[in-house]
Order: C-alpha cells, then structure tokens, then sequence
C-alpha cells in the first residue's frame, strides 16, 4: 500500500467516524506529485460513504441561514454568550493586544451580520472563531455577502440585536495604516 | 454515530427536508472542495456558500434532480470551484490593494451559465449514454422515467439482484467522473 492509499484510507476512517478531518491537510503530507491522486481518492470517499450526521450547532446555523437571519449570531446566541465574551475570546485566541479589541470588535460585528467577504478572511480566523464558538471549522457557517449585494448594511441591522450596532465605517475612521488586525480579516485567502 | 444517507430518487421543495439536505452536506462539500487544492482558506468557504445558495434556491423552486442528491451537490460544486478559479485567474490580472475586500465578483459569467445546466435532462440523459447500453438503460429507466428498480429488471428481463448490482455500477462510475471532475 503506497503511502497515498494509508492517507486516504486514513482520511476515510477519520470521515466514517465524525472527526471532520481536513482534506487539505491532508494534501500537504503528500508529495506534490501525489496530491492530485490522493484528491481524487479522498473525493471518492466522500462520493461513497453516506454524510456523517450534522452537528446540532451546524443544523441551528443551516435553519437560521435559510430563514435569512445571521448563522453565527443564531449560534451566539443558542450558547448564551455576550458579543462582547466571544470578541475578548477571538482577540486573545488571534494572539492580539487588549489595544486592538475595538477593532476586532468592529471585525465580528461584519462577520457574524454577513458582511465580510470570505475569500478575504485568514485561516487562522476561521479556526479561532469556531474554537471560541466550540464548533468544528469544517461545519461552522460563516456567511459573506452574497453576489449581488442582496443583503445590504441596513437589513444587517435590522436583523441585530439591540445594541449591536456598530458604524460600518469605524474602521476607516480609525487612525493608522492597516496592520495585523486588517490583514488577518481582510488579507486571505489562506 | 451516522445515519442513513439521503438518497431521494426525486427531489423537491415538497418531499425532502431542506434544511437536513443542508446541513448533511455543508461539511462534506468543504471536504470536497479544499480536496481539490485550488481554492484556499476561505475562498473555500466562498465556493461552498454559492453551491448551498444554488441549491436551496433550486429546491425552493421546486426543481427535480435527476441524480441522487448528494452526486447532484457535488457536481454543483465541481462546477462552482470551475467558475470560481476562472473568476479569480481574471480577478488576478488586476492588482488589488493591501486590504480590499476580493472576491466581490467570484464566478464569471461563462461558468455560470454552464453551471445553470446542472440537472439539465440533457445532461444526465449525456452521463448515462456515457455508462453504455445496459446501465445506461437502467439508469435511464430509473432516474428518468421513474421507474422502480424492480420494474426495470423485470422490463430489462434481468433478476432484481443483477438489477441492484448494475445500478451500484452505474454509480459508482458517475461518481468517480465526479470526482475527476470529468462529468
């Protein structure tokens, strides 16, 4: 058995088993040669075995997305936490400085309302936020602006809770040439 | 623990769960497409919410897949990472400033317009004639003219046995040009 075939194999015991493995990982224990093959074979995987059972956090997001309301404040809210909690959280879990709070602030203000254009988020943002949130990264459900720009910043707030708004503009308001904060929001992908 | 997966031979606003055909591929398609290698971080998640944006406006318009839904899903999202990588070679030609918001236009409009082909009859009557005389006849009677598997077998003169085992086939070969990426 080559070594793609282990990974595979190993990719579809971790999948049957509800482990949320990373396909892309995955691809990076592969030669470059390799990694298109072993795609292939993890995508038949996927083809094959039947979809392990959806987290209920993933079926509360699902059900709010398809109403038209905000996944991850559906989920914020389900878990009883304050925004003020998750963003504390999401800072010191980014590794950020008690000075970049606020902007962080405004950040998940634009990704929980469906603001912030996804391709532009990091990596590291998305594994922060579902840690914070206790969700897998592969199921949590963020949304971006769809395209078209069907949802605009009014109806955002309409939907909020009281009390979350924010000014969309607050960041080119603030001083200072864009830094870390911007780039882990805005300078994806990867 | 896992469940059954679905596997309607139609599909509909009326008879199937949206929110549970959602939800039960949300993670997979993920799966899927960072499998691929060609989009990365959240240009992953970009692909997935157009594919699931697709989908749940199709089912609510009441449209009838002619594959199984899960092969439909992830030939939409074949079809979604196409556009999405052509969109964005374009989008790479013109330089973007440290923080601009990109992917505002993902898709181009060539690759929308054969992803608007997704459940075409036209389409899947293609995928079966590719499988041959006998799956495609079975695969044609079964998904098209909506026949049972018993029916077909017993229209084809085969056992209902041999009629489950052609029927894996034919999947099995349509799912694997789904994961070439060559359906």
């Amino acid at each position: 058995m080559s070594d793609i075939h282990a990974l595979a194999e190993e990719f579809r015991r971790a999948y049957a088993a509800g482990e949320h493995p990373d396909a892309a990982a995955y691809l990076d224990r592969a030669e470059d040669a390799d990694r298109e093959e072993l795609g292939r074979m993890m995508r038949l995987v996927l083809a094959d075995e039947p979809p392990p059972d959806p987290a209920p956090e993933t079926l509360l997001m699902v059900q709010a997305m398809l109403r038209g309301e905000p996944p991850l404040l559906e989920l914020r809210t389900a878990k009883g936490m304050t925004r003020d909690q998750v963003v504390t959280d999401l800072r010191e879990e980014l590794g950020l400085q008690p000075d970049d709070e606020q902007r962080v602030a405004v950040y998940y203000h634009e990704l929980e309302t469906g603001q912030l254009p996804l391709a532009g988020i990091r990596d590291r943002v998305f594994e922060a936020v579902a840690k914070v949130m206790g969700v897998a990264r592969s199921s949590l459900l963020l949304q971006g602006p769809e395209p078209g720009g069907a949802s605009g910043p009014q109806a955002v707030f309409a939907r909020a809770e009281p009390g979350a708004e924010v000014s969309l503009h607050a960041l080119a308001a603030l001083p200072g040439e864009p830094d870390e904060v911007d780039d882990l929001f805005t300078g994806g992908p990867g | 623990m896992r469940k059954e997966a679905p596997s309607p031979r139609r599909l509909s606003g009326d008879d199937y769960d949206l929110d549970t055909v959602v939800a039960s591929y949300w993670e997979p398609v993920l799966h899927w497409i960072r499998s691929t290698g060609k989009v990365r971080g959240g240009e992953a998640d970009e692909v997935r919410q157009d594919v699931f944006l697709r989908v749940t406006r199709e089912i609510r318009a009441g449209k009838r897949y002619r594959l199984p839904i899960g092969a439909a899903i992830f030939q939409i999202t074949n079809w979604t990472i196409r556009g999405y990588v052509a969109g964005a070679a374009g989008r790479r030609e013109h330089e973007q400033s440290f923080g601009e918001h990109p992917g505002d236009e993902p898709f181009d409009t060539g690759a929308e317009a054969e992803i608007d082909q997704v459940g075409q009859d036209e389409v899947v009557q293609a995928l079966f004639a590719r499988l041959g005389d006998r799956e495609g006849t079975l695969m044609t009677m079964h998904y098209l003219q909506g026949l049972e598997l018993s029916e077909v077998a017993e229209a084809m003169g085969i056992t209902a046995n041999n009629a489950h085992q052609i029927h894996h086939r034919a999947k099995k070969r349509i799912h694997e040009w789904l994961v070439e990426g060559d359906a």
